[in-house]
């Protein structure tokens, strides 16, 4: 009786726990930032799917186990059993199923991101990661990196609106990772080599961007952020960088 | 005693549930928003001080009560409480605000363009407090933990239990509180405390618990002096210098760009800063005072802070500018840097900075006891110093034109980067110009251009 009671119990807990989170979660926006880039809702379908399978089968497997102990109670001495075909190839090819289907759901969308034209065009701006911070680096009127006229940015990363940007990803030091929420995008950087990765932000804005892979004692401080502006105040904003990067410091007179 | 079995696990099995009671306890206060009081903390002396007046402890008394009589605690800094010389060399830019003095940890020395600028991004980072003062949803308003100071006086308006007829007023007030917050010398320490403290150190002394992993090393503030600044003459840094560490960085350091915080947060930080550069130069130079005299006179520490403070109000007037256009870094100015660089007569950079720039310079470096190399020259603080790579393009005073001209002008401070621009030759005539130090410049730059890279798979 008390451990039927206990089950009993738990359930109402699991329930109770479930809804709850819900309401909080719900009450207090804690969800992802809504996407803003082309992609972003491609990869919010997946991630609700998913969503959704894991929990069907979440629910399932505890309502069996609630149901088991409420079922079969102390008294009652367990039965063991080897190999049972049926069952066996029930849970292996149910989840294989549904694995094999969401690889190839999802097959179009990361060509998307890591394999289309898009990611391998011509990159707007080389992100340099390194303990703790990010630089951005822009190749200047000219268009070409590695010129005079190239300018560097810390912390802000300012993007066209409804336009493909393509990101060079280097690092200085060990391996980072960039991450903008807003944008659905995530990509490793590795020192060593030049990563790409291409966003197309469809909402001007100002998002967060941050280093989601442990890189060292500073990692909680190696954070950004992207500005997304229209195509006018970008160049205008390039115009006035190039005008900083060509100060003769007068300006800095009071 | 044996126990049976049952009893012993119940004994083993306490203290494993009072931790998880603990951990749970703990858990619960800090979801509750309870907060407990900071224990007090104190500025510890100097090494320098310790070491050298190691048989002197009244002097050290004296010293250690001069200066807390003067700046006050870490958690209560304040500028010393002078007669009025003191206010006479604080001469705010701004006089229309003599109650917002610099020393008193108000924002005084700022011009109006300043001002509204951090303005603007006082309203862009308490968006969502101002939203709630709109809606007279006082109850709610935070600004955040590293300012107490704000948050008291936040509290204090919301808890105003005034009638209607004041409710614009007390409106129009927190609004005006949150917009032209200027953080008091007090958040500023908190701030300090929070971000700064683990590598440079609770006095400024670049001590740190995180210093001993770092190379290059955290700066030491005590000496007052500044490696990367914009100013000739080895001056005392100008806010806008230590602004430009916080909100740029020093590349290739572990000191990062510190823009995650707000632009009244950064100018505080500068501010405090200068207060520990200030107070630890103050307690060298009472050190020395006693060293020299064998007692200190009773005005001792109040005339070494007059006479610190005015070498940084020295400061603006040394500031490198260059008078015309930065000439544009053609074929020929490169060439022509390339020259002067390796020329032994003029500006000789070959000889620590290496034939092709690599920081491997025969002059930087001399052989160690063990037959190894290792570096030739320690900076102002004792570490050893390796000159720059430039292929690398990495420069920690930034890397603009007039960024390079400014180092190769008036040098590196503390470091054997000499101040080209004030050398002199044998005629005792300047030794490089003006047009040959862009040649330079443009060379430096050029050997960290690499059109290829990025575009490499």
């Amino acid at each position: 009786v008390t451990t039927r009671a206990i089950a009993a119990l738990l359930l109402l807990a699991l329930i109770a726990a479930t809804v709850w989170s819900f309401v909080v979660a719900r009450a207090h926006g804690w969800w992802f930032p809504p996407a803003v880039t082309s992609y972003g809702h491609a990869i919010d379908a997946m991630f609700t799917w998913i969503l959704g399978i894991v929990a069907f089968f979440f629910v399932l497997t505890e309502a069996i186990l609630v149901g088991c102990v409420l079922r079969f109670g102390p008294d009652r001495k367990p039965r063991f059993t080897h190999g049972n075909l049926k069952l066996e190839l029930a849970w292996t090819l149910v989840p294989g199923t549904i694995l094999v289907g969401l690889a190839f759901a999802q097959l179009s969308t990361w060509k998307e991101l890591h394999a289309s034209a898009a990611a391998d065009g011509k990159p707007l701006v080389e992100v340099w990661a390194s303990q703790f911070e990010w630089r951005f680096r822009y190749p200047g009127q000219d268009g070409r990196f590695g010129t005079a006229d190239d300018f560097e940015e810390p912390y802000e990363l300012v993007v066209p609106v409804n336009e493909r940007v393509v990101l060079a990803l280097r690092s200085r030091d060990v391996i980072h990772s960039l991450f903008v929420p807003s944008f659905r995008l995530k990509q490793d950087i590795l020192p060593g080599s030049t990563l790409r990765a291409w966003f197309q932000a469809e909402k001007e804005g100002s998002y967060d961007l941050m280093c989601t892979q442990l890189c060292g004692w500073g990692h909680y401080k190696m954070a950004g952020r992207v500005r997304v502006v229209s195509r006018g105040e970008f160049d205008a904003w390039i115009v006035r960088k190039q005008r900083e990067l060509m100060s003769n410091g007068k300006e800095e007179r009071r | 005693v044996k126990l049976p079995p049952s009893r012993r696990n119940r004994v083993r099995g306490l203290p494993t549930a009072s931790i998880g009671l603990g951990v749970l306890l703990a858990l619960a206060l800090g979801a509750c928003g309870f907060e407990p009081t900071p224990a007090p903390m104190r500025f510890a002396p100097n090494k320098t001080t310790l070491d050298e007046l190691a048989d002197q402890p009244a002097a050290r008394a004296q010293i250690a009560a001069a200066l807390g009589e003067m700046f006050g605690t870490p958690q209560e800094p304040r500028y010393p409480d002078l007669p009025r010389p003191v206010h006479d060399i604080a001469t705010a830019p701004n006089p229309a605000r003599p109650e917002q003095s610099f020393l008193m940890g108000g924002s005084g020395e700022l011009s109006d363009p300043q001002l509204e600028r951090i303005a603007d991004d006082n309203r862009r980072c308490f968006s969502s407090a101002l939203e709630l003062v709109g809606e007279h949803e006082y109850g709610d308003v935070r600004a955040r933990r590293s300012s107490p100071d704000l948050d008291r006086r936040l509290r204090e308006l919301a808890s105003r239990q005034d009638g209607d007829q004041d409710a614009v007023a007390r409106q129009q007030k927190s609004h005006e509180l949150l917009e032209h917050w200027y953080p008091s010398l007090r958040d500023s320490a908190e701030l300090y405390r929070q971000e700064c403290l683990h590598c440079h150190g609770v006095e400024g002394g670049g001590d740190g618990p995180t210093a001993q992993f770092l190379d290059p090393k955290p700066r030491d503030f005590r000496k007052g002096i500044f490696k990367f600044t914009a100013l000739r003459d080895q001056a005392r840094p100008r806010r806008e210098d230590l602004l430009r560490t916080l909100d740029q960085g020093l590349p290739g350091s572990a000191m990062s760009n510190f823009r995650r915080f707000s632009l009244a947060e950064r100018n505080g930080l500068s501010d405090y800063v200068r207060f520990l550069s200030i107070r630890g130069e103050v307690e060298l130079r009472l050190v020395g005072d006693f060293k020299e005299d064998g007692e200190l006179a009773p005005d001792a520490a109040s005339k070494e802070f007059l006479d610190v403070w005015g070498k940084w109000q020295a400061a603006p007037e040394k500031l490198v500018v260059y008078d015309g256009d930065v000439p544009p870094p053609t074929k020929e100015r490169i060439a022509r840097g390339n020259v002067l660089f390796h020329d032994a007569m003029t500006a000789n950079c070959a000889s620590c900075h290496g034939d092709g720039g690599a920081g491997d310079g025969p002059a930087s470096y001399k052989m160690g006891l063990d037959g190894k190399r290792v570096p030739a020259y320690p900076d102002a603080w004792g570490n050893p110093i390796v000159p720059r790579d430039l292929r690398q393009g990495v420069f920690r005073g930034g890397s603009r034109p007039i960024d390079i001209y400014r180092r190769i002008y008036a040098g590196i401070n503390g470091g054997p980067m000499p101040a080209l621009g004030a050398a002199k030759n044998a005629q005792e005539q300047p030794l490089i110009g003006a047009a040959d130090l862009w040649c330079l410049v443009h060379y430096v730059r050029s050997l960290s251009d690499r059109p290829e890279r990025p575009e490499a798979p």
